[in-house]
C-alpha cells in the first residue's frame, strides 16, 4: 500500500512490477530448472513404467503390465500399508508436537530462545546423519537407550530395530524427533503474528492455557497449520532415507515403505519399468491427497496468495 | 573388502585345484598336483603387455580390493612409465546402484571391478559395456593357469571374455573366539566342520551359559543370512538336486527339484531351529554387518560368520583375542559341509574406455604371475592363478592358508545365491529375516521360492 501510493509516478511503476508480464520473467529460470530437473524425469518415469526395462540396452513396451503386477503384489501393498501409516504418525507427532512447542515458545517460557535452538536443530541434520545417530543409539548391545533401560531394570532393553512390532515406530518416532521443529518455527511464526491485544483479553477473561491454545491461538493459525500438514504429509510419503538407513525396510518388509520397495525394484531386481511403476502410482496418490487436502482447507486461505 | 559384490567363492588352488565353480557342478577335491606345477615366467603379465602410454582410470571398491591396486600402480608404472594411473574407489551400494549408468557414461573409468554375480554382470554383457578381453586371456595364458571353472565363468555365451579374475574368496566360515571357547568350555573343531547338529547345540548352550551372544550375523546387511543358506541347502539336498537349483530357474527347465521339497524346507527349518535355540545374537534381524562384526571384537559374541576376508577385518578391528575358524555342521550327514568359493571378483574394460592399449596393459599386469604372487596375498587377498609356488602364499593369513588347505583336500561348492537369478537373492534375505521374526515360516519362504522358480521357468 505504502509503495502503491507513492506520489512520484511509483503506482505506475508498481503496476508494471506486478504485471504478469514481469513475473513471468522473473519465474522463467525456476520453471526452465524444475521443467528439466523435475517435470520431464518425472513424465520420463511415467513413459517407463509402461515398459520391461533393465536399466541397459532397449525397453520393451509391456503396456499396463507392471501396474497389474503391483496390484498383485504383496509386497506393494505392504509398503503402502507402511507408507500411510508412517505418514499419518509422523504427520500427527510432528504438528502435535510442533504446536505445542511453538505455543510454549510464544509465550516467552523460561530459556524459551535455547528451547527454539535446540528443537530446530535436528531439522538441519542430514537424514542420514540421524538415522545412524538412531540406529546405534537403539541397537540392543551397544546402544544408550537399551543402556539405560538395562540399568533401569534388565528385562526392559528390546531390539527395537529387530522387532515388526518396534521397528517402525522407532523410525517414526526418530522422524518425529527429526521434523518436529519445522512445524513448531513454522507455527510459531503463525503465532506472533497473532495481536498481543488478543491474548491480553484473554488473559483478563482469565482463559488457561489449554484454552488459550485450543480456543484462540489454533483457530487463528488454521490456514499456517494446513499448509505445515500439507508438507509434513507429501514429506512423509515420500519417506526413504531415514527407514533405509535404519532398517533397509526390515526386519523381513516390516518397515518397508514405497521408497525402499521403489529402491529395491528399480536396483535389487534391475526392473526400472516396475519400480517407475511404484513411483507414478505413489506420486498420484500424494496428488490425490494433496488436491482433495487444498481443495477442503481453500476456504481457510491456503492456496491462495495473501 | 568389498563383500557383498565380491561375494565369495570360487577356486584358488595355488597349488591345488580345480574344478567347479561352474554353475552346474560343485567342486570335486584336486586330482593330483600335476594340474598345478605349470610356472610360467613370473613377469610374463607384465612382458606379455602391449606397448601402452597416456592415462587411465581404475575404478575398485574400498578394503583390500583397493590396497591391492594401489599396491600395483607404482609397479605398473615402474614397467609402463608412460602410463599414469588414477585410482578411484566407490562404496558397494554405490557402485550396485551406479555402476551401469558409470560404465555408460563418457566419463568412464578405463578398468572396472566387476563382480560377476547374477544382478550385474549379465547386464553389463547385454548392454555392451565391457570391451572383450579375449585378447589378453590369450597373450597371458589364463586358460592355462585358472582353475577350469573359472575359465568357464568367465566365458561368455558368445565365446568370448570380458573381464579377468584376480582373485578368490570363500564363505560362510566361523571365526571363534578361542579365549571365550576356553572360558565355556567349549572344544572347537578346529579346522572342520563341527560333528552334529547336536555338537553344535551343545556348543551354543554351553557358549550362553557362559555369558556370551552364541554367533554373531549381520542380518540386517543384504548377504550374511544368504549365505548362511548356502551352506544349508547343499547340506541338506543331493548333489544331484543341488546342481538342479543351480540351473533349473532358466525358461522351459524340465527339472523336477522344487523349493518346497522337504529337504529345502529342512534347509530353512534349521534357521527356525537355531533362531529358537537362541544360537543367533539377541536382535541378529535388526543388526548389520558392522554391529555383527563389532559383537564379536568386543567378545560379546563368542563366533561371527563371515566369508575369508573376515580375519582381515577382525585383525584390524583390533580383537583382543585368538581367532580360530571352523565350519558349520551339516544339515544332513551324508552331505558334507563344503565351503563356497566364489572366483567372481574380477576386473574389465569399459567398453567407452579412450585408452583400450594402456587398460589392457594394466589388466595383464593384474593377473601377471608377478602380481598375483607378491602383490596379491601381501594385501591378504587370494590369487586366482593356480601356477604359482607355493611360498607365495606367505602373504595370505594363516588361517585362510589352512582353509585352502581344505579345499585343496575336500573340495568346495558353488554359492547358490551368486548363482541363481536376483529375483531369488535380492528377496531372499528379507524372508529369511521374516524366519527369524516368527513373520515367515519355513514353508512360507519354500513356497516364494517356488513361486519365483515357476515364474522364471515360465519365462
Amino acid at each position: 500500500l505504502t509503495v502503491g501510493s507513492g506520489t512520484s509516478g511509483s503506482p505506475t511503476m508498481f503496476a508494471r512490477l506486478t504485471s504478469g508480464s514481469f513475473f513471468g520473467v522473473i519465474a522463467l529460470p525456476a520453471a526452465i530448472l524444475s521443467a528439466v530437473f523435475v517435470l520431464i524425469p518425472a513424465l520420463g518415469s511415467v513413459v517407463l513404467s509402461f515398459f520391461d526395462w533393465n536399466g541397459v540396452g532397449q525397453p520393451a513396451f509391456v503396456g499396463g503390465a507392471n501396474f497389474v503386477d503391483l496390484a498383485n503384489r504383496d509386497s506393494f501393498r505392504n509398503a503402502l500399508g507402511n507408507t500411510v501409516l508412517f505418514a499419518v504418525l509422523l504427520t500427527a507427532g510432528t504438528v502435535v508436537i510442533g504446536a505445542l512447542l511453538a505455543a510454549a515458545i510464544d509465550r516467552r517460557v523460561r530459556a524459551w530462545r535455547l528451547f527454539k535452538f535446540v528443537f530446530f536443530l535436528p531439522v538441519i541434520l542430514p537424514m542420514t546423519v540421524t538415522g545412524i545417530f538412531w540406529a546405534g543409539a537403539l541397537d540392543v548391545h551397544f546402544g544408550v537407550i537399551n543402556e539405560i533401560l538395562r540399568r533401569i531394570d534388565p528385562s526392559l532393553p528390546q531390539p527395537w530395530l529387530a522387532q515388526p512390532g518396534t521397528a517402525l515406530v522407532a523410525c517414526v518416532l526418530v522422524a518425529v524427533w527429526q521434523f518436529a521443529g519445522f512445524p513448531m518455527i513454522i507455527l510459531l511464526a503463525g503465532m506472533q503474528s497473532i495481536s498481543a491485544d488478543i491474548h491480553e483479553q484473554a488473559t483478563l477473561d482469565g482463559v488457561t492455557a489449554l484454552q488459550r491454545l485450543t480456543a484462540i491461538t489454533l483457530p487463528l493459525i488454521k490456514p499456517v497449520l494446513a499448509t505445515v500438514v500439507l508438507l509434513q504429509l507429501i514429506w512423509a510419503f515420500n519417506v526413504f532415507d531415514i527407514v533405509w538407513v535404519m532398517t533397509r525396510g526390515g526386519p523381513g518388509d516390516s518397515t518397508s515403505v514405497l521408497g525402499t520397495t521403489i529402491y529395491r525394484q528399480a536396483f535389487g531386481l534391475g526392473d526400472f519399468g516396475g519400480a517407475s511403476a511404484i513411483a507414478t502410482v505413489s506420486s498420484l496418490m500424494i496428488m490425490a491427497v494433496s488436491l482433495a487436502y487444498l481443495r477442503y482447507f481453500r476456504p481457510a486461505g491456503i492456496g491462495r496468495l495473501p | 573388502m568389498s563383500r557383498p559384490v565380491r561375494l565369495l567363492g570360487a577356486l584358488f588352488c595355488s597349488l591345488i585345484i580345480a574344478a567347479g565353480c561352474a554353475p552346474a557342478a560343485q567342486v570335486t577335491p584336486s586330482t593330483g598336483p600335476s594340474a598345478t606345477t605349470a610356472a610360467p615366467p613370473a613377469t610374463a603379465g607384465a612382458s606379455a603387455a602391449p606397448s601402452a602410454s597416456g592415462e587411465i582410470t581404475v575404478l575398485t571398491m574400498p578394503g583390500q580390493l583397493t590396497d591391492e591396486i594401489n599396491a600395483a600402480i607404482p609397479k605398473f608404472q615402474a614397467i609402463h612409465p608412460d602410463v599414469k594411473v588414477t585410482l578411484n574407489t566407490m562404496e558397494v551400494d554405490a557402485y550396485n546402484n551406479t555402476i551401469l549408468q558409470v560404465l555408460g557414461s563418457a566419463d568412464t573409468p578405463d578398468v572396472s571391478y566387476v563382480g560377476l554375480n547374477a544382478v550385474l554382470y549379465p547386464r553389463m554383457l547385454e548392454g555392451g559395456l565391457l570391451l572383450d578381453v579375449s585378447d589378453v586371456w590369450d597373450q597371458m595364458g589364463l586358460e592355462d593357469v585358472l582353475p577350469p571353472s573359472t575359465v568357464d565363468l568367465y566365458t561368455s555365451a558368445d565365446g568370448k571374455r570380458y573381464s579377468v579374475n584376480t582373485g578368490v574368496v570363500w564363505t560362510p566360515v566361523v571365526w571363534y573366539n578361542k579365549a571365550a571357547f576356553a572360558k565355556a568350555g567349549v572344544t572347537a573343531p578346529d579346522d572342520k566342520a563341527v560333528a552334529s547338529m547336536d555338537e553344535w547345540y551343545r556348543m551354543t548352550d554351553a557358549l550362553r551359559v557362559a555369558g556370551y551372544e552364541p554367533l554373531a550375523l549381520g542380518g540386517a546387511t543384504a548377504y550374511p543370512l544368504g549365505h548362511l543358506f548356502d551352506h544349508l541347502l547343499p547340506t541338506s539336498v543331493s548333489h544331484a538336486t543341488f546342481n538342479e537349483f543351480l540351473t533349473n530357474w532358466q525358461a522351459g527347465s524340465t527339472s523336477t527339484a522344487k523349493y518346497t521339497d522337504p529337504e529345502v524346507v529342512r534347509a530353512l527349518q534349521t534357521i527356525a531351529d537355531w533362531n529358537g535355540r537362541k544360537v543367533f545374537a539377541e536382535g541378529t534381524a535388526g543388526i548389520d554387518d558392522a554391529q555383527a562384526r563389532a559383537l564379536y571384537v568386543a567378545g560379546k559374541a563368542a563366533m561371527l560368520q563371515d566369508g575369508s576376508w573376515g580375519i582381515a577385518s577382525i585383525k584390524t578391528d583390533g580383537a583382543p583375542f585368538d581367532t580360530g575358524w571352523f565350519l558349520y555342521p551339516a544339515v544332513d550327514p551324508a552331505n558334507p559341509t563344503k565351503l563356497g568359493l566364489y572366483a567372481g571378483d574380477g576386473y574389465g574394460i569399459s567398453a567407452k574406455s579412450d585408452n583400450p592399449v594402456a587398460a589392457k596393459a594394466f589388466l595383464s599386469y593384474l593377473i601377471s604371475a608377478e602380481h598375483q604372487s607378491k602383490t596379491t596375498p601381501s594385501v591378504g587377498l587370494i590369487p586366482a592363478r593356480t601356477d604359482l609356488d607355493p611360498s607365495t602364499l606367505a602373504g595370505v593369513d594363516p588361517l585362510n592358508q589352512e582353509q585352502l588347505g581344505l579345499i585343496s583336500k575336500e573340495g568346495g561348492v558353488t554359492l547358490w545365491d551368486s548363482t541363481v537369478p536376483a529375483e531369488f537373492g535380492t528377496p531372499l534375505n528379507g524372508w529369511l529375516q521374516s524366519i527369524l521374526t516368527g513373520a515367515e515360516t519355513p514353508e512360507s519362504v519354500a513356497a516364494k521360492l517356488q513361486e519365483v522358480l515357476e515364474t522364471l521357468q515360465k519365462g
